[in-house]
């Protein structure tokens, strides 16, 4: 199979990427990403059912996650990421990562550093 | 089993906005992960408000886009599987493209006659008030006295009139005749039309007007003001943007300022108020005019108000001195409907005809859908197998018969922003407003419904053959065996049925034509021109205009390549009438009777057929000789019940003695289907109450080279007579024809697609069914059958299908045959002939696409039938 290339598949929306960075550090089932996300935000993103599960239905067609087989009941399907899932990640961490030097470099936040 | 709480019920039901297959791959979890944030709000009210809202404004936005999405994938599914089946994808799409670009040329006409609102405010409140008897149709203009009494009405806003004239405008331009109306105060207030350029009459003009006593009897003075039409201004004036208080000079040496330009609207209520300029005029109660008037309706008041008080005020009007039947009385009518007239049964029966022809494609696309199913079993059974569900391979048909109707709109859509320029220059000019009829948005609308209908509709007929295996467009599962096996022969019944219907229609309108051509038209109209000769310069200061007509008319027939010249009304024209009519000795009141004032060589010209006595002569014609006339076969076969007419005198206006000289053969009426009724034929300079101004010429040869001449001679006589040329009399039997025509080849047209689809639709239904009994084929020419036996088969499976479509199409035809009365001449609606000969074209041409299948059938191998089993 011809390798992905995970730069294709951005930029993320802020909501996919959230999805993505709380299954990160595991698998999760989708409550627990909803509580996650909300947590880690601090309320400020709060993503509903509807458009968790549609995020979750592109995510399991672009391949970045899939069901894991493990930990999972009958009614609850826990997801986790792929491989790829984990690039388009990173990749997209990256690109948010060099947005917010740019604008350190151009003093529109402070300096880090001070 | 514990109760579901309320709230995850609820929630569940607002997961049924999701398409089937996202609810069964999330929705248990969705449901789950509900609860338990519901959970977390411990039932605490606030929060639990604010999850609900939440929830559903996510769960309204995210609907939709699944949908979409699944749209989508099935939309690039359904475009693959067409790519994979070109040949019968590009029939579906063409037949349809066919069927729904005729459906739409011939609703923008239908819409643009018919149903598009006049081009004036709340037009829907405008009304033609017109004096109406029992016996005419029509309403007829009403009596100026009548007027004022209008005003009174409570139920109109507003009341104004028109009365019809025709002026010759001699400057600008070459002189010509020009129809014109004089309006009353508020004329244009009613219609809530403003000029665009100047003003429209102001009550300094009407003042004027009043006291120049206009709509009078006798030859009106020159008018104080004029207001043009858009299309006078356009092609009189150049479009000259400073032609307000420029003068227009009338033949006659009137000269009339120019104070204003209305906008294009008023030229399309032409046919109800006809004129392409306006003057101010006051009617008096004396005046013997007629008037078109029209009314604003007010403030919530119907036309049935209306004509409730109306008819009060035409009661008075019955027993008045205007009278011209007892029963004569107002009524208003919608100014759109009276505008339309006529036409209105025509384009709606061509509607109705048209759309027989896109069911008969859709009966077709439906057939080439359900044949396409066997090819496609497979790749269906393996999509049930792997668990798509029934709702989910419906939903995908309706994409694919969607998908392949839409193409077929976007094409036919296309085809008919070709066809209304056509079908708009092929209508006879008797159908209003046709002449404005182009594509619209509405247009648009409605392709993209009948598109959208008709994928529906075909989606789903193509679902219907097997409840428990679903099809697709191309993938109906039709087994021999499936329950939805009756589904194709049905449609072809039916599709037999239409076609028959609409043959029977063309059949009736060949054989109305052709009987409109075999009409005995009691002249010669080969080599005959007519010239207007009328005018307003004839009825001003020139005293004798019969002795001025002769003169013209001697020195036309003096021309090289002349061979005979006369003035007269010409045939198939409006006519005058006369009542009071009597033949000495005979009780009888004849009514009204036709008359024409004609001038010697008029019947020569004519090429009239002369029955008895003889034609008008020179020495006839002078005004001291014997009063003369001539009458047709009817009016001496009325009058003097057929016996010779010849020395017999009719007494007109009670004194008036008449002697009869010849019988003529009768012409026809105002139109060709119109019987001529009696007439009496008057020497023109004899004729003191009537005036006719054709001159008709019989020609040697060429036309064109006369033209110049017969120019000269009418300028020499009178420089300001108005000359638009020379026209064939052949023209007025077309322009009578013309309607019919029309009819004939869009209806023929329609017919023709009709039997075409039809013999398509059989043939492969019928191919269809060899395919299928290739099997049983086998065995019984294994035991014995003959080729000819399986011709007849084969061939009898056809020919019941074909026979009952027919039988069906013959019911439906009897059943609607007073659809034709209106369009059909000189044959019974139920006109055995047309019926025999629709069935007789529709049997021969299905049963021979039945004969390709039957023969291959019969030549089948049984060896290889029975292989195949």
């Amino acid at each position: 199979m011809v390798e992905r290339d995970p730069l294709a598949s951005l930029p993320l929306t802020p909501a996919l990427f959230h999805v993505l960075l709380s299954l990160a550090d595991g698998q999760k089932h989708g409550y627990a990403v909803l509580k996650e996300v909300e947590q880690r935000t601090n309320g400020s993103v709060s993503l509903s059912t509807g458009t968790l599960y549609g995020i979750i239905k592109r995510l399991l067609a672009d391949g970045m996650i899939r069901e894991s087989a493990a930990g999972s009941d009958d009614r609850r399907r826990a997801y986790r990421l792929t491989a790829f899932g984990r690039k388009v990640a990173l990749a997209e961490a990256e690109r948010l990562s060099e947005l917010v030097m740019s604008a350190h470099a151009k003093k529109l936040l402070p300096d880090p550093a001070r | 089993m514990p109760r579901t709480p309320l709230h995850d019920r609820v929630f569940r039901a607002f997961l049924r906005l999701f398409p089937s297959d996202f609810r069964g791959d999330f929705g248990e979890q969705m449901a789950e992960d509900f609860r338990d944030q519901r959970r977390d709000t411990d039932g605490r009210p606030r929060e639990l408000r604010k999850l609900w809202l939440r929830t559903v404004v996510d769960l309204l936005r995210r609907a939709p886009r699944e949908h979409i999405d699944v749209l989508w994938r099935d939309v690039v599914y359904a475009l693959r599987i067409l790519r994979r089946h070109p040949a019968a994808s590009a029939t579906a799409v063409a037949s349809l493209a066919i069927g729904i670009g005729l459906n739409s040329a011939v609703y923008s006409v239908v819409n643009g006659v018919l149903w598009r609102s006049l081009p004036f405010a709340n037009s829907d409140r405008l009304v033609a008030i017109g004096a109406v008897v029992p016996s005419v149709p029509e309403p007829q203009q009403i009596p100026s006295a009548v007027f004022a009494d209008l005003q009174q009405t409570r139920s109109l806003d507003a009341v104004a009139a028109a009365g019809l004239d025709v002026i010759t405008i001699v400057d600008p331009g070459e002189p010509a005749q020009v129809g014109c109306a004089f309006v009353t105060e508020r004329f244009f207030e009613v219609l809530g039309a403003k000029p665009v350029l100047g003003r429209s009459f102001t009550p300094a003009d009407y003042e004027a007007a009043a006291a120049l006593r206009l709509i009078e009897d006798g030859p009106p003075p020159t008018p104080p003001a004029v207001v043009l039409s858009q299309r006078l201004w356009r092609t009189r004036f150049g479009s000259d943007p400073n032609v307000i208080g420029n003068e227009m000079k009338l033949a006659g040496g009137g000269r009339i300022t120019i104070v204003g330009v209305m906008g294009p609207e008023l030229d399309s209520i032409g046919r109800a108020i006809p004129g392409q300029c306006w003057f101010p005029a006051v009617p008096t109660a004396a005046a013997r005019t007629a008037l078109i008037a029209i009314g604003r309706l007010a403030p919530g008041r119907s036309v049935a108000e209306a004509n409730a008080e109306l008819e009060i005020i035409g009661g008075e009007l019955a027993g008045g001195p205007f009278a011209k039947d007892e029963r004569q009385t107002l009524r208003a009518v919608g100014l759109l409907e009276r505008t339309v007239g006529r036409a209105r049964t025509q384009l709606v029966f061509l509607f109705a005809a048209v759309m027989c022809v896109l069911l008969v494609t859709c009966a077709n696309v439906v057939n080439l859908f359900l044949a396409h199913a066997a090819g496609r079993r497979d790749e269906l059974s393996t999509r049930v197998a792997l668990g798509a569900s029934r709702s989910r391979l419906v939903r995908q048909s309706l994409t694919e018969s969607l998908v392949i109707a839409l193409l077929g709109g976007v094409v036919g859509f296309a085809l008919a922003i070709w066809a209304v320029p056509v079908l708009v220059t092929l209508a006879p000019t008797e159908i209003p407003r046709v002449r404005e009829v182009h594509v619209d948005w509405s247009t648009f609308g409605f392709t993209l419904g009948i598109s959208t209908t008709v994928g529906v509709v075909c989606g789903l007929l193509a679902c219907v053959p097997s409840r428990s295996t679903p099809g697709t467009m191309f993938g109906a599962l039709a087994t021999s065996t499936t329950r939805g096996s009756w589904l194709r022969p049905a449609v072809i019944v039916c599709e037999v049925g239409l076609a028959l219907m609409l043959a029977v229609a063309a059949s009736l309108m060949v054989r109305t034509v052709r009987a409109l051509e075999a009409i005995d038209l009691g002249f010669d109209p080969t080599s005959v021109v007519s010239v207007s000769l009328s005018g307003y310069g004839w009825l001003r200061g020139m005293p004798d205009i019969a002795a001025l007509q002769s003169t013209i008319v001697e020195r036309v027939k003096s021309l090289p390549g002349v061979r005979a010249a006369g003035i007269g009304l010409g045939p198939l024209e409006g006519g005058m009438s006369l009542g009071g009519l009597v033949v000495p000795g005979d009780p009888r009141d004849f009514g009204l009777v036709r008359v024409d004032a004609v001038s010697p060589g008029y019947f020569e010209a004519l090429g009239a057929r002369l029955l008895a006595g003889r034609f008008f002569e020179s020495r006839d014609a002078i005004p001291e000789g014997r009063d003369v006339i001539l009458v047709n076969q009817t009016a001496a076969r009325i009058f003097w019940n057929g016996s010779n007419p010849i020395g017999k005198t009719v007494v007109v206006f009670k004194t008036h003695q008449l002697q009869v000289i010849g019988v003529v053969a009768d012409f026809r009426g105002s139109t060709l289907e119109e019987e001529q009724g009696p007439t009496i034929y008057q020497l023109s300079n004899q004729s003191r109450n009537f005036l006719a101004g054709t001159m008709l010429i019989r020609v040697d040869g060429d036309v064109a080279a006369l033209v110049p001449a017969i120019r000269a001679v009418i300028r020499s006589i009178n420089p300001e007579q108005p000359f638009s040329g020379v026209r064939p009399l052949q023209e007025r039997i077309n322009r009578s024809m013309a309607p019919r025509l029309f009819m004939l080849r869009l209806i023929g047209l329609f017919s023709m697609l009709g039997l075409v689809l039809a013999i398509v639709g059989v043939y492969g239904v019928l191919a269809e069914f060899v395919v299928q009994r290739v099997p049983e084929i086998g065995v019984r020419m294994a035991v014995g059958a003959t080729a000819a036996d399986v011709l007849a088969l084969v061939l009898g499976h056809g020919a019941r299908l074909v026979a009952l479509g027919v039988t069906l199409g013959l019911a439906g035809a009897v059943l609607l045959r007073g659809a034709m009365t209106t369009f059909i001449y000189g044959v019974q609606p139920f006109d055995p002939l047309a019926y025999a000969t629709a069935c007789l074209l529709l049997l021969a041409t299905t049963m021979a696409a039945c004969t390709v299948p039957a023969r291959r059938a019969s030549r089948l191998d049984p060896v290889v039938a029975l292989r195949t089993e």
